[in-house]
């Protein structure tokens, strides 16, 4: 293999890896495309490396969210098994259903969520503390959690609240369903639902999406390994672009203010719906 | 210190320690395959046997090499996650939130059989 696409193969992953952790998701919607059409690289071969991406991407940048204490582990762990089973559903689906139209709901949806993620929220104010009974807090609800951050730009502390847990965690699974029909991340998606569905904050959100997606490209990277897709030509420099960057896209996160990173999330999710509809009509 | 930030910290060390090894043997792969790409992405041919033993030597070694590389950088990456779930847990049951010491324990058990399925 020639040095020149080993050079651009970085370059890829590079790029991708700065955005994809910038915005909590794999990159894998940068990486896939420009190997197969810039370097002319067979798409399983693509996947493959690209679920290195992902790994590489969710391992380098969780370092620098969970030095800044920003993931929530706790609902990252329910979300993961949620979208895992989901995800393994989905890929058990894929062959009995019509792609085309479930691609196009798929499209639609991501346009959805880009216009209610543009919306701007009404500030509620969120019950923090609870009430005392006999002197121990109590809440409306019986699983609750809260946790808090410190936004680098305000350097304010924000508290906030976990909400619609169970709602959320459903359409965490129609979310792992789609990404085991489509083979495309679940960040995309599982940020939104954290941000708008459960009320978290879209920092914190970002970072946890970005420790689940490690969770769940794992089955992907071991199914397409096993099957000798993975090639150490192209995972390689995929895998060490990805680290550079991720460590910068996070370090770049901190220091955006929430609203801007919410405005290019929005634009990240209408790029991807417009690519999935191109991509459904004419064929691909 | 609370739990929370118990599970930060370790998790910052499993994650720094894997990455570490993950990547040092993604460069040493990288290097190879930069330096000697002719040895590392060819077949062995007879015709090398034949023609040239030392070009076959250094071949095969350099293939070893690359396949020990592969699979520490695979296992790290892969192993990582699954290495901080069970600790997540292990916290989280110590510090009695059993749903979520349980729901890290499923996640792994999830994993394994979803992948014994597939293997198998």
């Amino acid at each position: 293999m020639d040095s020149s696409v080993i050079i651009v193969e970085f370059i890829i992953a590079l790029v991708a890896g700065i955005l994809g952790s910038l915005l909590g998701v794999g990159g894998g919607f940068i990486m896939v495309p420009a190997m197969t059409i810039i370097l002319d690289i067979p798409i399983h071969y693509a996947i493959a490396a690209s679920f290195v991406g992902i790994l590489m991407n969710s391992t380098s940048a969780s370092i620098i969210y969970l030095r800044n204490k920003m993931p929530n582990i706790r609902i990252a762990n329910i979300m993961q098994i949620v979208v895992i089973i989901g995800a393994f559903a989905g890929a058990s689906l894929s062959i009995s259903l019509d792609k085309t139209t479930l691609s196009l709901i798929y499209s639609c949806a991501l346009i959805f969520t880009a216009l209610i993620m543009y919306r701007k929220d009404a500030k509620k104010e969120i019950d923090l503390n609870g009430y005392f009974v006999n002197g121990s807090r109590v809440y409306k609800e019986k699983f609750i959690i809260i946790s808090s951050y410190i936004e680098q730009v305000s350097k304010k502390k924000i508290t906030y609240k976990i909400q619609n847990i169970k709602l959320g965690l459903i359409f965490t699974f129609i979310v792992g369903i789609y990404s085991g029909l489509f083979g495309v991340g679940g960040g995309i998606l599982s940020v939104p639902i954290m941000n708008k569905i459960m009320k978290m904050p879209i920092k914190p959100a970002i970072a946890t999406s970005s420790i689940i997606m490690g969770t769940t490209a794992i089955v992907g990277l071991l199914v397409f390994a096993a099957k000798g897709n993975l090639l150490n030509s192209i995972a390689i420099p995929i895998g060490i672009g990805m680290f550079f960057g991720a460590q910068i896209g996070s370090r770049v996160n901190q220091k955006i203010d929430p609203t801007r990173l919410k405005n290019i999330f929005v634009l990240l999710i209408m790029f991807i719906a417009i690519q999935m509809i191109i991509n459904t009509v004419s064929g691909i | 210190m609370k739990v929370n930030d118990i599970i930060y910290e370790r998790m910052i060390k499993i994650f720094t320690v894997c990455i570490t090894l993950s990547m040092i043997s993604l460069i040493v792969s990288f290097t190879l395959l930069v330096i000697r790409p002719e040895y590392i992405m060819n077949e062995i041919k007879i015709d090398y046997v034949l023609s040239d033993i030392n070009i076959l030597i250094e071949a095969t070694r350099l293939e070893v090499v690359m396949r020990i590389m592969s699979v520490i950088w695979i296992i790290f990456l892969v192993f990582n996650p699954i290495i901080n779930l069970l600790m997540n847990s292990y916290m989280f049951w110590k510090n009695k939130e059993n749903i979520f010491a349980l729901s890290s324990l499923m996640t792994v058990i999830t994993l394994t059989v979803i992948l014994f399925l597939i293997f198998n």
